[in-house]
């Protein structure tokens, strides 16, 4: 349970720009109804995802202290933050071309 | 008793040497004072230690073993850095949900913090927000913490109730701590070191202070 807050609370270093992304590319995936759009979305997250980490390590990483100190590495706090990320990303997809 | 030690390190940047002879040594129920001039690598030293900042070499060693790769996952030494510690985004409850530190703790010894802890760090004043963080470290199940300017932007009489508490959970732990209020440290430290030209030296009197042009006068 600790586990699982600690990862969500991880994700919240990149959860507005990551949502709003992950929103806009299932929108846009849904209303063009083209099982097509999905490869070009993925790229959208990749290219995206790989920027907001970038500003994350640039700006605020010495925030990671506080995990550092739950015994997280930085490597961990950024996969978490990958995995959680794509996570609700292949679900909002899969909505999106279901619905 | 647990032991913390450290040494053979070096750190430069570029061709300027921050670190290169250091030794310290620290044990459980051992309040260990560091003091250095702006810019002699306290806070570089004690990001090594703790070892989220690589050096071209050093030794950390607890209770005689070296501590290799990625020790921070053993929850062995909790560190405070001198910038903030808590994310903006979490709440002063959650942080001690986190570091499973008891409320009544934080009740016991500062009452008045608890009408914010349900803020988040960036609803509170800088003096509280340190004083949590500070509190927050020393609570922590940890057995060595490295506080790195924990009385920056606190009150006096905040300091003074500080430095009790601080005894108080040295009882628990070994407590590495540095601080630019030299007279503050050296009431509560058992153990002090001056930091220059990359170098500890081990002080035995105040006077030595003096010598290794830490101090002008006493």
């Amino acid at each position: 349970m600790l586990w699982m807050l600690t990862t969500l609370a991880i994700f919240r270093f990149i959860a507005f720009p990551s949502l709003l992304i992950t929103s806009i590319s299932s929108v846009i995936l849904w209303q063009s109804g083209n099982p097509l759009f999905l490869i070009q979305a993925i790229w959208t997250k990749l290219i995206t995802a790989l920027l907001i980490l970038l500003f994350i390590y640039l700006f605020e990483s010495k925030h990671f202290i506080f995990f550092n100190n739950l015994g997280i590495s930085n490597r961990a706090i950024y996969l978490r933050m990958i995995a959680i990320d794509f996570s609700f990303a292949a679900t909002a997809f899969t909505i999106a071309l279901l619905i | 008793m647990a032991t913390l030690e450290f040494d053979s390190l070096y750190l430069a940047f570029g061709t300027h040497r921050i670190l290169s002879s250091i030794y310290v040594k620290c044990t459980t129920g051992q309040v260990v004072g560091l003091l250095g001039r702006n810019g002699s690598g306290k806070s570089c030293l004690m990001q090594i230690v703790f070892g989220n900042l690589s050096a071209e070499s050093k030794s950390v060693r607890y209770n005689g073993t070296s501590l290799m790769g990625n020790y921070m996952s053993k929850k062995t030494i909790a560190y405070l850095p001198q910038f903030d510690l808590l994310p903006s985004f979490i709440t002063f409850e959650q942080a001690l949900k986190f570091y499973s530190v008891d409320k009544n703790k934080i009740k016991a010894g500062f009452p008045e913090l608890l009408e914010v802890l349900k803020r988040k760090s960036s609803e509170v004043s800088g003096g509280q927000r340190r004083l949590f963080e500070v509190l927050l470290i020393l609570h922590s199940q940890h057995p060595f913490c490295l506080l790195d300017e924990p009385f920056s932007g606190l009150m006096p009489v905040t300091i003074d109730r500080l430095k009790e508490l601080i005894l108080e959970e040295r009882k628990n732990k070994g407590i590495i701590i540095t601080d630019h209020l030299h007279r503050q440290i050296r009431t509560i430290a058992d153990e002090l070191y001056v930091l220059t030209n990359g170098t500890t030296y081990q002080i035995k009197n105040d006077e030595q202070l003096i010598e290794y042009g830490y101090l002008s006068e006493l």
